[in-house]
């Protein structure tokens, strides 16, 4: 044992020789690390420089100053921009509340009833997650249609009242989170669905002897086995319902007025569209990865929970 | 005696209470599926509807007559150069992002070194990072390299978007996956890189055929990025956006049979290889 000790420490380091990296088994793979790399990093560094000048691709002569927090000030403390803010984080939380919710109760009831149809259940389920977001919007435009949508349309039919569910800020933040919930729900369902299928049977059996119901095994076995799993799926449905671009373009166009303007639809208006204020547009983006660099500390944090109950 | 007959006379209680009690779960579940698939089940109805049956006073669930009107004039008037954009496109990212993946999580999971948790970090969090987020200075970018509006441009970013994926989803599997029989190959005589051909890729050919078909279903649909960075050359999502601004008159029937041809090959796809994409998305989360 101590030998080899030795034999390590008496063996001279090797010097640096072109040959031996020509060797390295990491050569590979390299141009796929590289092109990574530079795809992320220097577009990171790009972004930060960008946020702290004021860039202005109309203006491509004028002098780039150092402006300190302007930027961001002039993001958060601008109305459209808080307000964006305020959109991203409602749609996301809400819909992942949701997708969580449905998940759960979805993946329950595929469990406990569908018995031999469970696995065809799981592929109707799973439809939502592979169709388009445009044509999501589509078809939500054509439903909710205030005039020939078939929602409001039964609604007027059961209360006699008319809607026009896209018309008011309520009404479209409301549709947005829906929508949302709609496209990425299937995933906290097929997760869940593998977490529920791999809890072990014995507690549950041995609290049923003992007269528990099905709800006292709910709270107190099933949800706290389940709970690392919760987790991942919550911060995955949060990281994909955060992304609303479509439904916001073209569903609400980020109306009524801006009362649904979210953080991309923002980026997208006050850095290209609407007007091109490059550098503004950037500290909008570095806000969102803050938002993103947030969701991978509280995964890794997660990721390290006891993962038994799905292997 | 006595016993066996209470026995039989709980059981079938039991079984009464039971069997209604999933009477009512799988009736509750029906009607959830039901409403669940009706905005798909309106996509497809709705595309085979005459422009006065859209505009009825009520919803008309069964176009009769059904109509091929709408997928005809969505064929004549789609611009097939996008389509093509996109399905080369999705081709090329896909195939790099698929050919890539699998090398970089093998070398992350049987090369130990000193940077491979930090190389790892970085792969998730560019995995997580919302496109927006850095849409900006890649625009600046391709604006001052004339690269806007390229197709060039668009594979690029979905090779950043689609890499860290694929590694990350072929990581979870490898991670899983014991590494005696490459040890042998490598007694034997294996490089590293022969043991992973030989003996590791044959046994990971689900996988990846998983993460390549959950990245060609993402791609597909990308609409952000497309729509920033091409105005021109579009790609077909952004294509089918374009039928839904008509201004006052919108032309729903067109709308639905051109939202029902863009969803159609990934529908099909996720429900012909539901097993792959099943698996494929457990990995995504990192569980398997």
């Amino acid at each position: 044992m101590s030998a080899t000790g030795t034999l390590t420490l008496a063996r001279p380091r090797p010097a640096f020789r072109l040959a031996s990296w020509f060797r390295s088994p990491w050569l590979v793979p390299l141009p796929g690390f590289v092109l990574l790399a530079l795809l992320s990093i220097p577009p990171f560094l790009y972004a930060v420089y960008l946020s702290f000048v004021n860039v202005d691709i109309s203006l491509p002569n004028a002098p780039i100053r150092f402006v300190g927090f302007a930027n961001y000030i002039h993001v958060l403390g601008s109305e459209v921009g808080f307000h964006a803010l305020k959109i991203t984080l409602l749609v996301s939380f809400g819909s992942t509340f949701f997708c969580i919710a449905i998940g759960l109760l979805i993946a329950y009831l595929i469990h406990l009833f569908a018995g031999r149809l469970s696995g065809f259940v799981t592929v109707l389920v799973l439809i939502p997650l592979a169709v388009s977001p445009v044509a999501m919007a589509l078809v939500f435009s054509l439903m909710l249609d205030p005039l020939y949508g078939p929602v409001p349309q039964v609604i007027e039919l059961l209360t006699g009242v008319l809607i026009a569910p896209t018309g008011t800020a309520t009404g479209a933040l409301v549709t947005i989170i829906f929508v949302q919930t709609w496209q990425w729900s299937p995933l906290a369902v097929i997760l869940l669905l593998g977490g529920i299928k791999s809890l072990p049977v014995e507690p549950v059996e041995a609290a049923k002897i003992d007269g528990a119901t099905f709800w006292d095994t709910f709270w107190h076995i099933d949800l706290p086995l389940l709970r690392p799993l919760l987790a991942v799926a919550a911060i995955f449905e949060f990281i994909l319902c955060s992304q609303v671009f479509a439904a916001t373009e073209l569903l609400t166009n980020g109306g009524p007025g801006n009362a649904t303007v979210d953080l991309s639809l923002y980026i997208y208006k006050i850095g290209i569209a609407e007007s091109l204020q490059t550098s503004v547009a950037a500290a909008a983006g570095v806000i969102m990865l803050l938002l993103g660099l947030f969701s991978t500390a509280v995964w890794l944090k997660v990721a390290k929970w006891d993962t038994q109950v799905y292997k | 005696m006595s016993a066996i007959t209470l026995g039989r006379e709980l059981n079938r209680a039991r079984l009464r209470r039971a069997s209604f009690g999933t009477f009512v779960g799988r009736l509750f579940l029906t009607v959830f599926l039901a409403v669940w698939l009706i905005p798909l089940y309106w996509l497809v109805n709705s595309s085979f509807k005459f422009k006065a049956q859209i505009q009825s006073e009520y919803p008309v669930w069964i176009p009769d007559p059904p109509t091929m009107e709408n997928i005809d004039w969505v064929l004549a008037n789609l611009d097939h150069a996008a389509l093509y954009r996109s399905l080369r496109v999705v081709a090329i990212s896909v195939a790099f992002a698929v050919i890539f993946g699998p090398l970089m999580a093998y070398a992350l999971s049987r090369f130990h070194t000193r940077a491979n948790a930090q190389i790892e970090s970085w792969i998730i969090s560019t995995r997580m990072m919302p496109p927006a987020a850095l849409i900006m200075p890649f625009y600046a970018v391709f604006k001052a390299t004339q690269l806007l509006n390229t197709e060039f441009a668009l594979v690029l970013l979905y090779i950043a978007i689609n890499l860290p994926l694929t590694s990350w989803i072929m990581l979870a599997y490898l991670r899983s996956l014991p590494e005696d029989a490459e040890e042998a190959a490598r007694i034997d005589g294996c490089t590293r890189w022969g043991a992973f051909f030989h003996i590791v890729l044959p046994m990971t050919r689900a996988s990846i055929a998983a993460a390549a078909l959950l990245v060609t279903i993402l791609t597909w649909n990308e609409f952000f990025i497309a729509f920033v960075i091409t105005s021109s050359n579009i790609t077909f999502p952004v294509q089918v956006a374009g039928f839904l601004a008509n201004g006052m008159n919108p032309e729903y029937g067109h709308m639905a049979a051109a939202g029902m041809l863009l969803s159609l090959p990934t529908v099909l796809i996720a429900i012909v290889f539901h097993r792959s994409l099943l698996s494929g998305l457990h990995a995504f989360a990192g569980g398997k």
